[in-house]
């Protein structure tokens, strides 16, 4: 059982309030989307869910406990995260990164011990990296890197994933098969929160939404009842028309109100 | 996760292959302290005398000149290029890790700057000739305050931030280096700050070694210790923090252990150039690029490549003037590098 809980979470920085009273709740075997506008504060959030930014004020508990009491070793260990784009700044192999989630759980010496190195093997295997283990990661295409960063987080097997824009920079089956696998996790019992912009990968995907508008939070529910079009219209300012048809929801948009001229 | 269901082929394969890596590495290793003992067996016996083994079987007068020469004069020297070679090839090695910026080497911090300054102050005021050990303790002290401007300034700003203040810091201190030599007191002063700042193995005994090698030591054992979280820094900084790496303390390590190993070092010897920036690179393709596995290569590597150099210029005679300084023999030979270093750069870029 994880349970992640925010209590007014407020960020300011130089003097700009960056959130403003975010409070939320999850638990696990949920995919929590969290959307809204460029600069709304998505990534903000993210970071100070994972404990890697300390807010202002308000407060992160982890199972009841504050996520700054936990060490960051200890917190490493239940929650991996993913900033947007990530990248590797060595071309070290496709393989080694993905060791490279075992961080926390390794010693300060030595190398990978058996039951770590066949953990590495079984996630190379489930994101279809076997084939580009010994390629350096900086020749990899988008979609593959994008692939070998998600093993990198579910090597540890953490409890929780945060992830920002993961379908970000990626063609329509990688973005596709990216979300499908965030959705895999939490049905695995994993809690997975991820900043997306694509709202047609978050009304097929995601289990929850949160909206973000200027730092605040405006809405939050399961996604079926809750991204309808009002909330589109409200949040991003366009015309937007959400469709759930068997094959999958559809989300699509128009200028909100377009010049006369544009037509 | 099926964590457990792992195809015992795909398994095996890659154990195969561990192997052979693992054989690789150890081959690697093996000639690389081969080529170290050669490299000290020549530096122990060739100098202005050329020592030759059946020297020690002589004559009474003889084989207590060899020992004297060997034990005095040779193996202090040899000691001592070992250990400032190996801690700049680590230095080098941790710093590049740690920046993530392949330029990165010991000087890139302010410290052997700081160092310089102390020294050179020592000369200046003629403390040099009160007692032995006043150069390298004020090089010690230089280093010291120059590590402790640069952690002040860049403090809690990230790597660039750290960069930066290191850059102003060596600016500061070369600054203050020169303004000594503008206004030193004698042509004599003068020259023997210039010869200093050359760089040089030459003429340096016990006390040397036993004044610089605890510092180099413990320093070295601060740099060891950030192998794992370089690693994870390989990640950028936002990923390296949520592995539970704390930045504050690599960043601690790092620069006070390169304090104290190449504040020390230089302190004895001078700066010398380059070996920390190019021990990293020619180990790094051997490893297949991971930080944390660089380290102890790059030292042996830093070691071998100053030692190389020492015997140099004790081998390379121009048939007139001094012996070649090695800070100036390591920058010649260096330079090259930094050049293909700068086109390989140029020729990877888009």
């Amino acid at each position: 059982m994880t349970s992640l809980t925010a209590r007014k979470l407020t960020v300011i920085r130089h003097d700009r309030h960056i959130l403003q009273g975010v409070s939320l709740e999850a638990t696990d075997s949920e995919f929590v989307a969290v959307i809204g506008p460029n600069g709304a504060g998505k990534s903000t959030l993210l970071s100070v869910l994972a404990g890697l930014l300390a807010p202002s004020d308000g407060l992160v508990t982890l199972d009841g406990a504050p996520l700054k009491l936990l060490g960051g070793t200890a917190l490493a260990r239940r929650r991996a995260y993913l900033p947007q784009n990530p990248r590797c700044e060595w071309p070290i192999s496709v393989e080694r990164l993905v060791a490279l989630g075992l961080t926390p759980v390794l010693p300060a010496f030595g190398g990978l011990s058996e039951p770590f190195r066949s953990r590495v093997d079984a996630v190379l295997a489930l994101c279809d990296l076997l084939p580009k283990r010994m390629q350096p990661s900086t020749t990899l295409s988008g979609g593959e890197l994008a692939r070998a960063m998600l093993a990198r987080a579910m090597v540890g097997d953490p409890d929780i994933l945060i992830v920002d824009e993961p379908t970000t920079g990626l063609d329509p089956r990688h973005a596709l098969e990216a979300a499908a696998r965030l959705r895999a996790l939490a049905q695995s019992g994993k809690l997975v929160i991820a900043a997306i912009h694509d709202l047609t990968l978050v009304a097929r995907y995601s289990t929850r939404i949160i909206a973000l508008e200027a730092g605040r939070l405006v809405c939050e529910g399961p996604t079926e009842s809750t991204l309808t079009s009002e909330l589109v219209h409200r949040v991003f300012d366009v015309e937007a028309c959400v469709s759930r048809t068997p094959g999958g929801a559809l989300v699509d948009y128009l200028p909100a109100s377009p010049h006369p001229n544009s037509r | 996760m099926p964590f457990d269901s792992v195809l015992p082929a795909v398994a095996a394969g890659a154990e195969r292959r561990r192997r052979a890596e693992r054989r690789l590495r150890l081959t690697g290793a093996g000639l690389l302290i081969v080529l170290l003992i050669a490299l000290a067996g020549i530096s122990l016996l060739c100098g202005t005398v050329w020592l030759r083994p059946a020297q020690f079987l002589g004559s009474e007068a003889t084989a207590r000149m060899a020992r004297l020469i060997l034990l005095d004069l040779r193996l202090p020297r040899l000691v001592l290029a070992l250990l400032v070679g190996g801690t700049l090839g680590l230095s080098g090695a941790v710093l590049q890790g740690l920046t993530r910026n392949p330029l990165a080497e010991p000087g890139l911090l302010g410290v052997s700057a700081g160092a310089s300054f102390g020294a050179v102050t020592s000369i200046y005021f003629g403390l040099a000739g009160s007692f032995a050990t006043a150069t390298p303790l004020l090089g010690l002290c230089g280093a010291g305050i120059a590590m402790t401007l640069t952690f002040a300034l860049g403090r809690g700003g990230g790597t660039l931030a750290l960069i930066l203040a290191g850059v102003a810091v060596s600016g500061l201190m070369y600054a203050l280096t020169y303004l000594a030599l503008n206004l030193a007191p004698n042509p004599y002063a003068a020259y023997e700050i210039t010869s200093w700042l050359l760089g040089s193995l030459a003429d340096k005994g016990w006390d040397q070694v036993w004044l610089a090698g605890p510092f180099i030591v413990v320093g070295s054992a601060l740099m060891a210790m950030t192998g794992r979280s370089l690693d994870a820094l390989s990640l950028g900084e936002a990923q390296a923090r949520s592995l539970g790496v704390n930045l504050e303390r690599v960043n601690w390590l790092a620069l006070a252990g390169t304090t104290l190993a190449v504040g020390a070092a230089t302190a004895v010897t001078g700066a010398i150039g380059f070996v920390g920036l190019i021990a990293p690179h020619l180990m790094r393709p051997l490893v297949g690029y991971q930080p944390r596995r660089i380290l102890w290569p790059s030292t042996l590597t830093g070691a071998a490549l100053l030692l190389a150099a020492d015997i140099g210029t004790r081998l390379i005679h121009l048939g007139f003037g001094p012996e070649l300084k090695v800070g100036v023999f390591t920058s010649l030979v260096g330079t090259p590098f930094f050049f293909w270093l700068v086109v390989r750069l140029r020729r990877l870029a888009p």
